[in-house]
């Protein structure tokens, strides 16, 4: 929903995001990946590194794994949707 | 010897199933190419995630990688990493080869490449260099069936025996119902595996120091340097971060292409199908983290096991837990080496014929004399392997990363033949030969401490763009569909 307040354009959060193009789901899949490999790959920060102290009982390293495990499972989904929206669009 | 009796009950139990399940679903399938090899191109999303899931996780996912994390430490973490992001480039690939493959007949990914670029040489040569990383692959899933069996039964089954049993089984279901076989069984090993890996990754941590977050605890004081990314060589020294992270990168490129899996895309059922599968996949790497728990249980296990591949086995035999416990290890252990090996079995066999005789030679074979050669060409790929698996000693993973070397360079060729319009034929086979050369000499002749299939495959990218752009240029250029 937009709301229109002294010219300003006050939509919610989400709504932000939602009109999201498959050029820019692209490019924002193309960062994460980039970003990601570089965290994989290399020490981003002693904090990847290092082991201490555990993180939900696990070596910072492997728990900073973990997460990009669970965030390109979300990026994935994210950037899935909007492909198979546009699809559809076309095919439609 | 009784409980020897309990162990062999529960793994002929596996065996049996795996045997049934195997023969059973080949019914229905086409008695063609196509139907043998591609599953007549109709696997829905629950076998392709479990055929891409299981396919992938090896021998190494119960052996090789608790030996990495009981011996190298933090160095494990990176068989975990790469996964992450290596089936990402699948996403686009799979559906474009898919739809290529409804279009043209393609059943393996050379034939797609090499009908592309028009070169029928570029087939025979990505045979050989998929070959080259099947061979010592299907060898250490062999070797890691035969040895779990043999440790397990304390010398009663040994390892040539326990190999040869096992790969028996996996000729009759593979011969029988081809790439259904492997889907269906690499369900059911999948599902057993998951369940298996979390049951001990728990189980152990806590049997021997009390939970999970207690053991990372009890070994970050005695060596925090363990835990230390990248971790430690096998000799105990540093591992140099340039070797740690262009391991990961290789490995991660790599993965989209080694052959048999690459395959799978012609054999979805559709594309979304293949898509969702990628989307899915980095969920099966919670499947790789209590295997690593497992290793890292063994640490300051005393007696210590003779070879860090044997930690597991080693961890079980000496706790005294029920026979029917060791018995479904064992058989988690034979999952993984039979999820992997018989897909790599069949792929194997159908690049020889497809690849190499038919596409790389010229010749024409009718769909059901090519199925039939396809069967045919089981038996000496399994022979060989066994041979290799029975005389050559090898560490699981290194294996695995050297593996990893020459598939990797097949990934430039593949790119290049979907995305690039200019890319050529001879520009194509000399970055793959040159390639493929350079990763082999450097594992062999190590010069400066990066994965060696990382020098490949900047030599094969460069020979690739550079020839491609002297031309000439094929364009579009596909066969009739068979």
């Amino acid at each position: 929903m937009t709301l229109a307040y002294r010219g300003m354009d006050l939509r919610p959060w989400g709504a932000t995001l939602a009109p999201m193009t498959p050029r820019r789901a692209h490019l924002a899949l193309g960062l994460f990946v980039l970003v990601a490999m570089l965290s994989l790959t290399w020490p981003l920060s002693v904090w990847f590194a290092e082991p201490l102290p555990l993180v939900l009982g696990l070596p910072r390293g492997l728990f900073t794994i973990c997460c990009w495990a669970a965030a390109t499972f979300v990026a994935l989904l994210a950037y899935d949707r909007v492909l198979s929206k546009d699809r559809e669009q076309e095919d439609a | 010897m009784g409980a020897d009796i309990q162990i062999m009950g529960v793994v002929g139990l596996y065996l049996a199933l795996s045997l049934f399940v195997g023969l059973r679903a080949g019914k229905g399938v086409s008695d063609s190419a196509t139907g043998f090899v591609a599953g007549d191109r109709a696997m829905g999303g629950v076998l392709m995630y479990f055929v891409t899931g299981a396919t992938i996780f090896s021998a190494f996912a119960f052996l090789g990688a608790p030996g990495w994390a009981w011996s190298r430490g933090a160095a494990a973490f990176h068989i975990l990493a790469f996964g992450i992001l290596g089936f990402i480039p699948f996403y686009f690939i799979g559906p474009a080869a898919s739809r290529l493959g409804r279009k043209h007949g393609f059943v393996t990914q050379a034939e797609l490449v090499a009908a592309r670029l028009g070169s029928r040489p570029l087939a025979l040569v990505m045979a050989l260099v998929s070959l080259l990383a099947f061979i010592p692959y299907l060898a250490l899933q062999m070797r890691g069936s035969g040895h779990v069996l043999e440790v397990l039964t304390r010398g009663a089954i040994p390892m040539q025996w326990g190999a040869a049993l096992v790969y028996g089984v996996v000729l009759l279901y593979v011969w029988r119902s081809g790439v259904m076989g492997v889907g269906w069984t690499n369900t059911l090993q999948g599902l057993f595996m998951m369940v298996l890996a979390w049951t001990l990754g728990l189980y152990l941590p806590y049997a021997l120091h009390g939970g999970v977050g207690p053991m990372f605890a009890k070994i970050a004081e005695r060596d925090p340097g363990f835990l230390t990314l990248p971790g430690r060589t096998p000799d105990g020294g540093d591992w140099s971060w340039s070797s740690y992270a262009s391991s990961v990168f290789v490995m991660a490129v790599g993965f989209s292409f080694w052959p048999h899996l690459f395959q799978k895309a012609f054999a979805a059922k559709s594309e979304r199908v293949l898509r969702r599968t990628v989307v899915l996949y980095p969920t099966f790497q919670f499947f790789l983290l209590p295997i690593l728990f497992i290793g890292f249980a063994g640490v300051g296990f005393d007696p210590p096991p003779e070879q860090a591949d044997q930690i597991l086995p080693h961890l079980l035999l000496h706790m005294d837990l029920p026979a029917l416990v060791v018995g479904l290890f064992c058989a988690g252990a034979l999952a993984a080496s039979m999820s992997s090996g018989d897909a790599i079995l069949h792929s194997a066999a159908s690049i020889v014929v497809r690849d190499g005789w038919i596409v790389g030679f010229g010749r024409s074979l009718s769909p059901h004399a090519e199925r039939r050669a396809v069967r045919l060409m089981l038996l000496p790929l399994l022979l060989v392997s066994y041979l290799v698996a029975a005389v050559f000693p090898v560490d699981i993973v290194g294996l695995l990363s050297y593996a990893y070397g020459p598939v990797g360079q097949l990934a430039p060729p593949v790119l290049a033949a979907l995305f690039w319009s200019k890319a050529t034929g001879r520009g194509a086979l000399a970055g793959l030969v040159v390639g493929s050369m350079v990763t082999i000499w450097f594992s062999r002749f190590p010069l400066w401490p990066v994965h060696a299939g990382l020098l490949g495959l900047v030599a094969n990218v460069l020979l690739l763009v550079s020839i491609s752009l002297l031309g000439p240029h094929w364009g579009e250029r596909f066969p009739r569909k068979r």
